[in-house]
Order: structure tokens, then C-alpha cells, then sequence
């Protein structure tokens, strides 16, 4: 009996009985089991193309992924939108041997897909087949690619789909909003920001694409990634064999347009009348991916704004219910500056409200060093995660193209990982208050300002862009 | 999708040999397993070892088909509240926080009580109640540790965390390394072990902004939420999901919670896990976490039918916007023989630049910058409806997109499909299937879904069988059948009118 009653004190006195089920406080996790990595090989094709070759036989599929150097930032002004028509016509206007409609037929009814197109820092292709059609689709890959025929018709029906986006872009207020702010950002001539006109779009002629297209599309322009269902040495013989009437020949890159680097703080108003959300966005020009902050920059914008645990979902959607989205960073690029920008939807009534609490947040963030906690939380997000950095072969051999692409070391991520690991609350300080502006943003509001809490002008002299669409 | 069905292994490798690719996805659905815990909820597992890397989907059988007149937008707003936290995570103190929500929940009550008097209500009183509110709520603020269930997802790796609502179900998901399985057990359990709704009211307020964002200042958001009005007069499945403005306005934590009590018992739920695990030690994990949580009852089901059409239903909204057009047909729900049928016919009518709206709408008449169709809106557990659209072209109108689509309607009434077409579909449905099964959370999402509305995760393998046995007679027949103009809702988005001018 006294016995029985000392175990029961013993009990009491140490504590609740433990609970099988563990709290997340106190799970403790055994190390990551080590990734097993894709064994991946890289070649330079006689004519220049690089190819990157990884297989995977879980399932009976083999994809690719072409890079390709060129990009909308290097056409000229006056045919804005040359580059992206180039990128779509090349597959959807045929080749010297099939029209676009028959290519559409034959790859649709085997499943498969082949697409081009041409982005402002590159171009794209791919290809996606099951494995026994990977004879047809690398034929119409190398077909596009190589010879492709621009029939008038799909050009002319390109620059239609051209012109709906056009006369469509102002319906959609966040689409006005992203638009708009690149422009402020950038200057609206720039080729990262400048858009494509009726004017521009009536320009292009059929030359212009054939031009394009002869001056980039040259063999040692390409990257090539190709992964999937297949044996090593036989894809490499196929895609020689694919490639081979492909020539090398000099291509002549002109220089990264440059960006101009100024802070000078705005504040923009677009009206549009029909909506009771007024689309924010805040901030000012970034930097790129291989600056010596960057690791420090990008665990400091996501504590600014990066998920649930970042300041500016606690303070302003989750503290003051003011807006449903509301987030930003550093968002850094590879070989020109990005943009440090916060974007935020909130009601009308709430406008300057929610602008001046961002702005207290940036301005926070240049002025007190974060706390550990902070720093803690968002450098294990940004380790414990990273393992999804390789959960697909599509991840790994993408990466791999982009970084080649862009002369980044093959290793960048590995590099930025243990830079990270490294990043101290002093260096957070150090980079905010060297690279964040919170005096000097851009701000702008698209919404209607009759209902706003304040006027606009309480964060600044406003200027009122005028955004109606040319006529054609 | 057709009834479940007893299928032999043995049956269903016959059944499968005629299609290529059939060995891999019949050794994907021997990887999988299946558990029922006591208390009802279901589990499915799909083994893959090839990234330390996991899935998780939580399925939970409730969305704003099973909301009633009053309280629309009630599933989203739970689905928000699931992200506050629990008795132990999120909170400073929960025995005091417990009190101060109490006080809380009086002190809007009593506020809410004198707004409801309209004009009548007692401005000085208004006021009073009001600054009580905000001193209460205050107060509760005091307790919590903000987005702690957030951050304890992120903090350990975990990766796409978020969940969504639609008319058939609400659903919980994000990725994990694979060493924190057990985490989220911890976590995902206790979710729905002992939720609390705290934060309430300012979480009401950013659902208000969510339904600004998604539908009252988007022009293509107001017309999809009039399409479901008009189409549908009895079911539920015309309310909004994300709710009425004033439902939204006037739902308390009480209603939040008893809606709780009432969808999410244990049977409500269905989890798939996918990736690199050890399914004895996910059932064990599953018995030890989510075992904990005791049978509720069982939701009461949906009576409610649509009643067949009188004739068509015709509607414009009016925004700044150029024109848009929308065009649905009452079909049944998912478990119909006629599903894969419809499955079929959307990819004749809008897979790809080949199929015939596309050809026919952009490529040839120049008419349409996009056209297709949907077989599945808003939803699949009921009867739902086969959705087309057209974006016009600057100086088209949908008028003569309307007409266009309708030819495409009556050609499939009129010819059969040519067997080359249906092979193409086919093709394409076991593709499709083969490319889902690239992704842990496409196929979490699958396995919980077939299980959860079906009665069965094999159906999702079954599907393509169903799809195979389509004949071009099926299509003809079921285009017959539903694509008449006494079942079709037609909604027109159109330039705002000027009055003046005499309507257009």
C-alpha cells in the first residue's frame, strides 16, 4: 500500500505521465537521409549545342529544355513584341516541311508537346513525350528550332492574340498595378518594363521574325537539358543526329541593357473607378543574384515579407485585417537588378493606412536589428527546405541550364546555402540599411480614390498616370 | 467515373494490358495503401523512396455546398480559422486567452444586437458597444502568439503550405522533409483535435478583402458569381464560396464553430501521404495521433436537388471590361455512367490547339482569342455544369462567339466523332495520368480526392478504363442529351452602358 502510494506521489511529482503523442516541441527529427543526386552529363555537340542529359526511369516519359541566348530586351523599340511573335510563330507557323496546323495534329494525338518562346532575358523550348514517341518529338523539336517557316497567317494571328492582350489590359487592376509599378521602376522605355502598342505590334513584318530568329538561332546558342526514360549514349547519338544539318555560326550578343540605379521616392495614383480594393505596390530598384549580400538580402526580405511568419503578414493582414495579400522582398535577378517590392490589396477605405504601415515596417527593418528568433525562423525555413531544390530531375537539370545560361558556377546553390547559414542579425541590419530606401520608395495606388481613408497626398506629392490605351 | 466496382488484381491487369504504359501505373497502384482508422478517418499512403521529401493532403469532405441560408462563406472562413491554431500552439496563456474570448464573444454579440436595429439602433449606445468590442478584442490579442502554426511549418522545412475551399470540399496541404513526418501528425491532428478560433473577427475582415480581390473588383469574378446565381435556383451550389457580403459581415465564432463540430468529425476526413515513407510507421502515426480524435456525427447530407431547367437562363453583367462569355449545361455529378463521356467530349471540344473550339473560334473565324469548356463547375459531388467559354477579340462580339460555339454543338449532334479524334483523347487522359504521377502533391491530392468523393482511390486508375470503352455514339448521344438550349445558362460580361445613348 505504501508502496503503492509513493509510485503515485513519484508520478505527481514528476510530472503528467508522458503522453505517446509528442507535441511539436518535443519531436526531435533524425538527420535528412542523404539525397541520392541524379548522375547528370554534360557534352558540347560538334556544332556548338550544349547538352545536358540525365535519366530517370520511374515513368515512361522523356522531357526537354532548351535555352536559347536572346531575349525581348535586345529588339528594338519601335517593334516592341518582335521577340515574343519570333518565339510563338516559330512552332505555331510550321516548318519548311509541315504547316503549324499539322504539327498540332501530330503531337496532340501522340500526347505530346512542343513549344517555343522568347521572354525578356531568354528563349525557351521544350519538348514532352512518352517514351516510345521520342523519335517524333525530337524531330519537331529540331524542326521548329531549325526551320521553322512563319506562315503569314499564324503571324497575323499572333499579333491578333497581341492585340486582344492590348485592348484587355486595363480590365484587370492588379495587371495594371504589376505593369505600372515595372515601369515606374525601370522607366517605361526600358526593355524591362515597356510594353507592346498597336503601333508596335503593326511594325512587324514577316522579315523582322525571319531575321530574328537567323541572327539567334544558331546551335552554339542553345542549352539543351534532357531527362527522362532513355540510355545515356543512345539520346546523345539521337539528338546529334537531330541536330547535325545545324550549323554553327558566330552570333553576334549584344551588351545586358544597363539600368539606371536611382532612388528617387514618388507617389503614383491610377483611378479606376469600378473596384473597392485599392491595388498597393511599394519599393524601389534591387540587385542580383550574384551580389555578396544576396543571401543576406533574401533572409532579410523574408522576415519583411516572405510567408506566414514575415512581419508584414503578422502586422498587416493578421494584426490589423487589412488586406488578404500582402507580401514582398528581394526578389533579385540573375544578370540585371530586380526590384525590392511589397505588394499589398486592401479596401479603399484603408488605402493610406496600409501603405504607411508597410512603410513603418520597411523602415523598421533599417532601424533595430531583427531578433533571433526571426533570424532563426527564416534561415531554417530557408535550410530545412532546401532539399526541394532537388525533388524533381526537372528542378535539377533546369537549374543547371540557367546557371550555365547566365555564367553562374554550377555549385551557386550549394555556395548560397552555406552563405546563408552564416548570415548573422548584424549583417540583416548592415544590408537594410544599406540597400533599403524606406524614405525614398516608389509608391503606387490603382484604385478609387473618393473612398480612400486619407488623401493620397499624405504620403507624398502624387502624380496621376494616365494610363488609356492608345488608339491603333 | 463510374460506380465502384470489385476488381480482381487480376482482372484489372487484363483490363490494363491493352494500353501501353498500363505496367507502370499498375505497379503505382500496388504502392499504394489504404487504412481506416476507429473512428473512421482514412488513409492512404503512396510509398516512393527516390527524394527524402513527403506530401501531405488533408480531404475534408465539407465545402459551401453544405453551408445554409445565413452563413454562406462559412467553410472558407473555417478553413482560415484552421490556420489560428490550438489550445497549445498559438497561444501565450490558453486558460486565461479562454475568458477573454468568452468576453469577446458577449461583447460582439451584444454590439452585433444593436446594429441589427438598422436605423433604429441607438448611435450613442453603437458607440459604447463598440469601444467595448475593440477593448475585449484587445484583450484576447494579448494571448496570442501570431501565426505560430505557420511558423513551425516553415521553420522546419515545410514547403507549399496552404488549403483551399470549393463547393465539394475544403483541403489542407504542404510538403515536408521526410524526417519530420511525425511533426505532422503532431500538428495536423491537433488542428482538429482542439482547434481555436481565435482572431476571429480580424480574420473575418481579411476574408472581406479576399472577396474584394477575387470577385467584387474583378470583372470576371462578379459574372462567374451571377453565372452560379442564375443557373442554379435550388441547390447550393449557386452561393458563392467565398460568401455574401452581408453573410460574411454577420457570421460570429459560435457559428464558426458548432460548423466545426458539425463537418469535421474524424469520418469527414481522408489524408493521403505520399513520398518517402514507411507506410506500418504512417498507419502507426495515424493511430497514435489522429486515433485521439472521437467519432463526431455524421454531417447531415444534402438533399436539396435542381430542379430540370424550364427553359434558358440569360444574363449580362456590366464592368469595365471588354466582353466575355460564358455558356453552361446542367450534367450530372461524378458518379453518373455518362462522367467519362464528358471527359471525352471536353477533350474533343478544348484540348489543345487542335481540338474544334480552338480550331474553329482562333485559328479559322478569327473570332476568339481562348475558347474551351470545363465538364467539372462548380463541382463534381452533386450535379454540376459543363462550362464553356470565349474571350473575344477586339471588335468580335460574344454574340458571334455564342453562335461559333454553338455550331461546334450541333456538328457534334449531327457526325460522329472520327475515331482518330477519340484516340487522341484517349491518348491524352492516359498521359495525363502518367505526368501526375511525376508529383507527390498532384498525387495526394488525386488519391484523396478519388477516395473521398468516389468511395474509392482506384478510381482514379479506373478512370481510364471508363474513358477507354467511349464510343463515338456516347458522344453523340450525351451531347444530345444535355447541350439543349431549355438546360443552358448563357451569361454575357459587357462594357458598361451608358444611359444616355439609348442602351448600347
Amino acid at each position: 500500500m505504501r508502496r503503492m502510494r509513493l509510485s503515485f506521489a513519484l508520478v505527481v511529482a514528476l510530472g503528467a505521465p508522458a503522453f505517446p503523442q509528442k507535441s511539436h516541441r518535443e519531436l526531435r527529427y533524425p538527420p535528412l537521409r542523404e539525397l541520392r543526386l541524379p548522375q547528370v552529363e554534360r557534352h558540347v555537340l560538334p556544332n556548338g549545342m550544349v547538352l545536358y542529359l540525365v535519366e530517370d526511369h520511374r515513368l515512361p516519359i522523356i522531357d526537354a529544355a532548351a535555352l536559347i541566348r536572346v531575349g525581348s530586351r535586345h529588339e528594338p523599340a519601335d517593334k516592341v513584341g518582335v521577340a515574343e511573335i519570333t518565339g510563338a510563330v516559330m512552332r505555331t507557323g510550321g516548318t519548311a516541311s509541315k504547316t503549324g496546323d499539322q504539327i498540332d495534329e501530330e503531337l496532340e494525338s501522340i500526347a505530346a508537346s512542343v513549344e517555343t518562346s522568347i521572354g525578356t532575358t531568354m528563349g525557351n523550348a521544350s519538348m514532352s513525350v512518352l517514351k516510345e514517341d521520342i523519335d517524333q518529338g525530337l524531330s519537331a523539336l529540331a524542326d521548329v528550332l531549325m526551320h521553322p517557316a512563319f506562315q503569314e497567317e499564324k503571324i497575323e494571328l499572333e499579333k491578333l492574340q497581341h492585340r486582344t492582350a492590348i485592348a484587355r489590359r486595363n480590365d484587370d487592376v492588379g495587371e495594371i498595378a504589376d505593369r505600372e509599378f515595372e515601369k515606374l521602376i525601370y522607366g517605361a522605355a526600358s526593355p524591362y518594363a515597356r510594353t507592346t502598342e498597336y503601333a508596335t505590334i503593326d511594325h512587324i513584318q514577316r522579315a523582322d521574325l525571319v531575321a530574328f530568329h537567323q541572327k539567334y538561332f544558331r546551335p552554339n546558342n542553345v542549352l539543351m537539358g534532357i531527362w527522362g526514360d532513355f540510355e545515356t549514349a543512345e539520346m546523345k547519338a539521337k539528338v546529334e543526329k537531330a541536330f547535325q544539318d545545324w550549323k554553327a555560326t558566330p552570333v553576334d550578343l549584344p551588351p545586358v541593357p544597363e539600368v539606371k540605379k536611382e532612388w528617387k521616392g514618388s507617389v503614383h495614383f491610377i483611378r479606376k473607378e469600378d473596384v473597392n480594393q485599392t491595388n498597393l505596390r511599394l519599393g524601389h530598384v534591387g540587385g542580383q543574384r550574384n551580389d555578396a549580400d544576396y543571401h543576406a538580402l533574401n533572409v532579410m526580405g523574408r522576415i519583411l515579407g516572405g510567408g506566414f511568419s514575415s512581419r508584414l503578414f503578422r502586422r498587416v493582414r493578421s494584426d490589423m485585417g487589412l488586406a488578404y495579400a500582402v507580401g514582398g522582398g528581394w526578389s533579385a535577378e540573375y544578370d540585371y537588378p530586380g526590384t525590392f517590392r511589397v505588394i499589398c490589396n486592401t479596401k479603399s477605405e484603408s488605402t493610406v493606412a496600409a501603405a504607411q504601415a508597410i512603410q513603418a515596417e520597411i523602415r523598421q527593418m533599417t532601424a533595430v536589428p531583427v531578433t533571433d528568433q526571426e533570424l532563426r525562423v527564416a534561415k531554417d525555413a530557408i535550410l530545412n527546405s532546401f532539399v526541394f531544390n532537388f525533388d524533381t530531375t526537372s528542378k535539377i537539370v533546369n537549374r543547371l541550364l540557367t546557371y550555365e545560361y547566365f555564367g553562374y558556377p554550377a555549385d551557386y546553390l550549394q555556395t548560397f546555402k552555406a552563405n546563408v547559414e552564416k548570415v548573422t542579425k548584424d549583417d540583416i541590419l548592415r544590408v537594410a540599411k544599406q540597400y533599403l530606401h524606406p524614405d525614398r520608395l516608389v509608391i503606387l495606388a490603382v484604385g478609387r480614390d473618393k473612398d480612400f481613408d486619407k488623401p493620397l497626398n499624405t504620403l507624398g506629392p502624387v502624380q496621376t498616370l494616365d494610363i488609356a490605351i492608345p488608339e491603333p | 467515373m463510374k460506380p465502384i466496382r470489385a476488381w480482381t488484381g487480376a482482372l484489372l491487369a487484363l483490363a490494363l494490358a491493352g494500353l501501353a504504359g498500363a505496367q507502370d501505373l499498375a505497379q503505382y497502384e500496388k504502392q499504394v495503401t489504404q487504412h481506416t482508422l476507429k473512428n473512421g478517418m482514412k488513409i492512404l499512403i503512396l510509398e516512393r523512396h527516390d527524394v527524402p521529401v513527403v506530401s501531405f493532403h488533408n480531404y475534408a469532405d465539407v465545402g459551401s455546398a453544405n453551408e445554409t441560408v445565413g452563413t454562406t462563406g462559412i467553410a472558407h472562413l473555417f478553413e482560415h480559422m484552421a490556420f489560428k491554431g490550438t489550445t497549445t500552439i498559438g497561444t501565450k496563456n490558453y486558460q486565461a486567452e479562454k475568458v477573454a474570448l468568452e468576453k469577446l464573444d458577449k461583447a460582439y454579440e451584444r454590439l452585433a444586437d444593436e446594429r441589427r436595429k438598422g436605423t433604429r439602433a441607438d448611435p450613442e449606445k453603437l458607440r459604447a458597444l463598440e469601444e467595448e468590442f475593440k477593448k475585449a478584442q484587445e484583450e484576447a490579442d494579448k494571448y496570442v502568439v501570431n501565426n505560430e502554426l505557420g511558423t513551425i511549418i516553415e521553420e522546419n522545412g515545410g514547403v507549399g503550405l496552404n488549403a483551399s475551399t470549393g463547393s465539394d470540399a475544403t483541403r489542407y496541404y504542404f510538403n515536408f522533409p521526410s524526417n519530420r513526418l511525425e511533426l505532422w501528425f503532431s500538428l495536423e491532428s491537433e488542428r482538429f483535435l482542439r482547434p481555436v478560433l481565435r482572431e476571429f473577427y480580424k480574420e473575418r475582415d481579411v476574408v472581406m478583402e479576399e472577396r474584394r480581390l477575387r470577385t467584387e473588383s474583378q470583372p470576371i469574378g462578379r459574372l462567374i458569381e451571377e453565372f452560379l446565381a442564375v443557373a442554379y435556383k435550388a441547390h447550393p451550389y449557386g452561393q458563392p464560396t467565398i460568401g455574401h457580403r452581408s453573410d460574411l459581415e454577420a457570421i460570429t465564432r459560435a457559428q464558426a464553430a458548432s460548423f466545426f463540430t458539425k463537418h469535421y468529425a474524424p469520418q469527414n476526413l481522408t489524408v493521403a501521404v505520399v513520398g518517402d515513407v514507411d507506410p506500418k510507421e504512417v498507419i502507426r502515426l495515424a493511430e497514435l495521433y489522429f486515433g485521439r480524435i472521437q467519432p463526431g456525427p455524421k454531417p447531415e447530407p444534402v438533399s436539396t436537388m435542381e430542379p430540370p431547367q424550364e427553359g434558358e437562363k440569360r444574363f449580362d453583367v456590366e464592368a469595365q471590361s471588354q466582353p466575355i462569355l460564358l455558356m453552361g449545361f446542367h450534367k450530372p455529378d461524378i458518379l453518373h455512367k455518362d462522367d467519362a463521356v464528358f471527359d471525352v467530349v471536353t477533350g474533343v471540344l478544348s484540348g489543345g490547339r487542335s481540338s474544334r473550339l480552338y480550331k474553329s473560334l482562333v485559328k479559322e473565324k478569327k473570332i476568339a482569342a481562348a475558347a474551351g469548356g470545363f465538364p467539372d463547375f462548380p463541382g463534381v459531388k452533386y450535379p454540376g455544369l459543363f462550362l464553356f467559354f470565349s474571350v473575344p477579340v477586339p471588335g468580335q462580339s460574344n454574340d458571334a462567339n455564342e453562335k461559333a460555339i454553338e455550331e461546334e454543338i450541333e456538328r457534334l449532334k449531327k457526325e460522329p466523332v472520327s475515331e482518330a479524334e477519340l484516340k487522341k483523347v484517349k491518348n491524352q487522359a492516359r498521359a495525363r495520368l502518367i505526368r501526375q504521377l511525376q508529383s507527390n502533391s498532384g498525387m495526394a491530392s488525386q488519391l484523396a480526392f478519388y477516395q473521398a468523393v468516389t468511395g474509392d482511390w482506384r478510381n482514379l486508375f479506373r478512370q481510364l478504363e471508363d474513358i477507354d470503352k467511349v464510343t463515338a455514339d456516347d458522344v453523340q448521344r450525351v451531347v444530345q442529351e444535355y447541350f439543349t438550349r431549355k438546360n443552358r445558362t448563357v451569361g454575357y460580361l459587357i462594357p458598361e452602358r451608358t444611359e444616355q445613348g439609348g442602351g448600347e
